[in-house]
């Protein structure tokens, strides 16, 4: 990894100014971990009375903004990222779920779904 | 289904070891058998190199209740109450994923502990990794805490004590030895042997899964990072909570005769142990166990280490009960067999029998191993150093190389710091009932609600004593635990062990591993603790090296009255003495390793009946109530103890004597170098000429060194704010928090 | 029935022992465990929620508790102004079932916290203080992870207004705040109350101050308050 600024001293490498990508990733448990956080929720949901509840799978949802020049370079930054630090590949499997040009605030869109109070 | 050649070495089986079950069983295994035979023969549930080494220790006394055998060992502590503790490795799990690791670590040793109706009361920890300058080290170190905490802070288990040690030797290989103390009266003591034909094997708490599988042979070969396969145990200390309520309740009635936890090996060693202790039969139907993933196999299921499993003996009668006790507790109950009278272990998958052997043939007919041993010659080389050519300290404080900068560099060494970056983040308040809590003293001091007694706990051992000289080391291991439990108002009554080594089956391994059993087993008798209970940890190691050789001691002692214990805190206007014989060296020394960068020497001579005499005097006087202050000087010598009284006090001293000279009289020795037998103690004026006469009576040496006071530490020509040695010592390990 | 103290026992709950002892054995007010399936809290004289991890504190601590049977009651309970406290995890218990306002975060250090803090009293206006005065400073353990008390502004603005903040994390002399504050609460928030002050969270552990033996007994000045709540029931 280059250290922030490295590079930035002749421009050559900032020649064209890069593009922002939004990555999202989501992290669960592998195939088989035990997941107690799932089957505590699962649990809960069931004496809520969601018995049609088969099974949950509790994990975690990033979203990255990234300055990349295409968005192949953005997924291989994006990819580098979960296995270093997102994921702890002993454990966790990791997707990029979804990855688009544009601006992070712009793109959260979690009030669309509710619950934003 | 033919068993291909060499599978047997997919299960860590030796073509010996392999001839030897054809030949025992008379046919071929069949698969799930060889999986059956690979875990119960490996080192970790077989003991193969150190069952005969271990055959070695005292493990009797008048007052041991339940000594090796058990889940874990036992002592009465009077008014009807056993006192039950085991330390328990979880090496390898740590390496590969530290913070599940090592709190699964916890999560086991708890079990071991409430399987025997004991409720437990406090957690321990003694801990090894690399140098944090590596970032791999610092990951681990920090994950290991992590785990420790989130595992005992959950299920409401006091963490009041523990030692960590860094050293070049565990870049790699980090140790997570967890140690977890109970209690039960006496008629509440259940044991693990299967009896009654007919009753019922019932299994409580989690579902099945493929986790860990073959955690117990891959415990048994080297390198784990590389070797390790099959899913990594995640714990849920939620439900262990859940099944420690249940499973006590359900021993404080009828219809449960035994209880035994799955650990390593899982379903396969609590079916054996269960029916090998109690000799009778067995037989289970995995079919009819719960599973948490589909498509499982019996093979699977026999050897899956999903966390948080009991499997129950139960009368038939007891069925109910035990199905309504273990509802209420939000758990479920499953009958997958029953106990037979015909000594064999079978295991159906529904009609098929999959796997039918002599319960003895996993567990007594296990080999055993006696290696050639060789102390590794650079051990030796080591050893010989001699630090009488290294450049001598100063007490001119102005002075290059002056005891008093060389005592800030050792403050803020990793193995001298502050622990507290560790045990703050560890609950040690919870249970009401730690009265030493950690960092205040030598010992952790909890009471026993309901009467006036405690029990003083410690955990300790010198590794890099012990890579000197390893049967010396084990020695100074039990001596120092047993010396801290003394020192806080214990007596010991017993100890609990965990041997870290590498290899056995290569020659500096063995003679490792033997020389320290038998140093062990003599410092243990000579101080009167038996070991009642243990664990034993092999190969750790990486192709690039082994740990240096680390037999963990845990040793438990009792206060009758426990409003009368110790701390290191001295009260101004102290008067500060110097109790014991033990003569400071540099060899092997703290000082030495961050000094001079040294690991080097010979350890400090240990005279067995001198410690006695010395750790009798002192408990006897915290238990009359004489001493409230006492603290031993371990690693740094006798400067470094006398800072960390100060610092934890808040109050200076002022040592205007000087201490009795080390073995050549060089000042470095002196201030800084590291012996056994000595304890720094404090109390008011008015009460020395007592002390003195009961030294004087048990021939104990005393050497009058100061008073405690003011908010410097005046010491060999130096100087030092209290608040600037703590400064140096305080967050070397890591922030720390309120 | 007099019932004297329930302590209301979540799956998971491990600090109700220690309440229960503080309560029976060291203030002397009778008391009992309840059940998180029990219903019928008529008879107590007062509640507490005790501390630990109820569900394991899995997706939020306290998030699953809530919908335990015991909760509804206990709403009840609190509506007709029956005096309840919750402790630690029982306070994370009170605002995810929205009988307190906020929310308890992690701490900010991202560690678990077990260390002695000292708490300044804020209030004498709720049961569980009247015995103690505005300014007393407390020293009491903490042990959390998730410690950080955390309302909006409007919301601290109006507690702070009504005088519903029953403590704040101090130093020894009773200075506010700093380094004390140890977890990040907003305005060194330790607790708060509802509306009508008889509903307190508290983040530190009285029922665990109960004895100089332990290092304090601080919590005893606060929990012999049920003597009177218990009293005033018949």
């Amino acid at each position: 990894m280059t250290e922030p600024g490295v590079g930035s001293g002749d421009g050559s490498v900032l020649a064209e100014p890069e593009r922002t990508w939004v990555a999202d990733v989501v992290v669960l448990p592998k195939p088989g971990v035990n997941d107690p956080q799932g089957e505590a929720i699962h649990g809960g949901l069931a004496s809520l009375g969601y018995a049609d509840v088969r099974r949950v799978r509790s994990g975690r949802f990033f979203r990255v903004a990234v300055a990349a020049p295409d968005v192949h370079s953005a997924r291989v930054s994006v990819v580098a990222m979960c296995d270093q630090l997102l994921a702890n590949p002993v454990i966790e499997a990791y997707r990029v779920a979804n990855i688009a040009e544009g601006d992070l605030e712009a793109a959260v869109g979690l009030d669309d779904v509710g619950g934003g109070s | 289904m033919a068993i291909a050649p060499g599978a047997w070495r997919e299960v860590a089986l030796s073509d010996a070891e392999y001839e030897r079950i054809l030949g025992l069983l008379g046919r071929e295994p069949t698969p799930v058998e060889l999986g059956m035979f690979g875990a119960m023969w490996s080192e970790h549930c077989g003991y193969k190199h150190s069952r005969p080494l271990l055959k070695t220790l005292p493990t009797e006394a008048p007052w041991v209740l339940e000594g090796p055998g058990e889940n874990a060992g036992a002592v009465d502590v009077g008014d009807g109450l056993a006192v039950v503790f085991k330390v328990e490795s979880h090496n390898h799990p740590s390496a590969v994923e530290p913070y599940e690791g090592a709190a699964t670590g916890v999560g086991g040793i708890v079990r071991d502990i409430f399987t025997m109706g004991a409720r437990p009361v406090a957690l321990l920890d003694s801990l090894r990794f690399g140098p944090l300058e590596l970032a791999r080290n610092r990951y681990l170190f920090d994950n290991v805490v992590g785990g420790i905490g989130g595992y005992g802070n959950c299920l409401g288990i006091p963490t009041v004590g523990g030692e960590v040690f860094f050293d070049r030797s565990f870049n790699g290989n980090p140790l997570v030895n967890a140690m977890c103390v109970g209690v039960a009266p006496h008629d509440r003591l259940t044991r693990a042997g299967a009896s009654g034909v007919g009753n019922l094997l019932m299994l409580i708490g989690a579902d099945t899964g493929r986790d860990g599988l073959h955690g117990a042979t891959f415990a048994s070969v080297d390198d784990p990072e590389s070797s390790h396969r099959g899913v990594v145990q995640v714990g849920n200390p939620f439900l262990e909570k859940l099944l420690l309520e249940a499973c006590l309740e359900l021993l404080e009635g009828d219809g449960v005769v035994a209880m035994q936890d799955l650990g390593a090996a899982g379903l396969t060693s609590s079916t054996v142990e269960c029916a090998s202790r109690g000799g009778v039969g067995a037989e289970i139907d995995v079919d009819r166990v719960p599973r948490r993933e589909s498509g499982m196999t019996p093979y699977e299921v026999m050897l899956s280490e999903s966390q948080e499993r009991m499997l129950l003996v139960v009368r038939p009668e007891g069925e109910g009960r035990v199905r309504d006790v273990v509802r209420r507790w939000s758990l479920h109950a499953d009958v997958i067999g029953h106990v037979t009278d015909d000594g064999m272990v079978r295991v159906r998958d529904g009609e098929a029998v999959v796997a039918e052997v002599p319960a003895e043939l996993f567990t007594d007919a296990c080999p055993t191993y006696v290696r050639d041993a060789a102390e590794p010659a650079e051990a030796a080389e080591r050893r010989r150093f001699d630090p009488s050519t290294l450049s001598d300290l100063t007490e001119d404080d102005e002075a290059p190389g002056s005891v008093g900068a060389a005592l800030l560099v050792l403050l803020a060494s990793p193995n001298v710091a502050s622990r507290r970056p560790v045990y703050g983040r560890y609950d040690h308040t919870i249970q009401t009932s730690t009265v030493v809590p950690p960092g205040a003293g030598d010992a952790a001091v909890v009471r026993l609600r309901g009467t006036r007694r405690g029990i003083a706990t410690a955990i300790d051992c010198n590794s890099r004593w012990c890579g000197l000289d390893p049967e010396l080391g084990a020695r100074h291991a039990v001596a120092e635990a047993c010396r801290n439990v003394a020192c806080a108002g214990g007596r010991p009554l017993a100890a609990t062990n965990c041997l870290n080594f590498g290899n056995p089956e290569r020659p500096a391994g063995y003679f490792q591993l033997s020389r320290a059993v038998a140093g062990m087993g003599a410092a243990c008798r000579a101080l009167g603790v038996p070991v009642v209970s243990g664990n034993v940890s092999l190969y750790n190691e990486t192709a690039e090296s082994a740990v240096l050789p680390t037999p963990t001691v845990g040793v438990v002692g009792v206060l009758d009255d426990v409003t009368r214990h110790a701390t290191m805190a001295w009260r101004e206007g102290d008067a500060v003495l110097l109790l014991g014989s033990g003569v400071p060296q540099l060899g092997g020394s703290e000082y030495l390793a961050q000094g001079h960068d040294r690991v080097a020497g010979s350890p400090p001579p240990l005279d067995l009946d001198a410690e006695l005499a010395l750790q009798k005097l002192v408990q006897g006087a915290v238990a009359d109530g004489l001493l409230r202050t006492a603290h031993d000087c371990g690693q740094g010598g006798l400067a470094v103890a006398l800072a960390e009284m100060a610092i934890v006090s808040s109050v200076g001293c002022v040592v205007g004597e000087a201490p009795p000279p080390g073995a050549t009289g060089r000042t470095d020795e002196r201030w800084l170098g590291e012996a056994a037998t000595r304890v720094v103690v404090a109390l008011s004026e008015a009460d020395v000429p007592a002390l003195a006469a009961r030294c004087e009576a048990a021939g104990v040496a005393s050497h009058r060194l100061g008073r405690a006071g003011g908010d410097r530490l005046n010491l060999a020509g130096a100087s030092i704010a209290v608040d600037a040695a703590r400064g140096a010592w305080a967050t070397v390990l890591g922030p720390i928090d309120g | 029935m007099s019932g004297g103290v329930g302590v209301i026992t979540f799956p998971g709950s491990n600090g109700d022992v220690d309440a229960l002892h503080a309560l029976r054995d060291d203030i002397g007010v009778p008391a009992r465990l309840v059940d998180h399936r029990e219903t019928d809290l008529a008879g107590f004289g007062a509640l507490v929620l005790p501390g630990g991890f109820s569900y394991g504190d899995y997706l939020r601590s306290g998030a699953i508790a809530r919908f335990a049977p015991v909760v509804e009651p206990l709403r009840a309970f609190a509506a007709r102004g029956g005096p309840v406290l919750g402790i630690c995890n029982g306070f994370q218990v009170l605002t995810e079932a929205h009988l307190l306002p906020g929310a308890l975060l992690r701490n900010r250090t991202l560690r678990f916290h077990c260390h002695w803090t000292h708490v300044r009293v804020e209030t004498a206006a709720t049961p569980w203080t009247a015995d103690l005065d505005e300014g007393d400073v407390l020293r009491l353990p903490v042990a959390h992870g998730d410690g950080a008390y955390y309302a909006d502004d409007e919301t601290v603005a109006r507690l702070e207004a009504e005088g519903r903040v029953v403590a704040r994390y101090c130093d020894a002399e009773g200075r506010v705040g700093g380094e004390a504050n140890a977890n990040g609460s907003v305005a060194a928030i330790a607790g708060v109350a509802s509306p009508g002050g008889n509903v307190v969270g508290l983040m530190p552990h009285p029922e665990r101050a109960t004895d100089p033996l332990l290092g304090g007994d601080d919590g005893l000045r606060m929990l012999r308050a049920a003597l009177t709540m218990v009293a005033a029931q018949v």
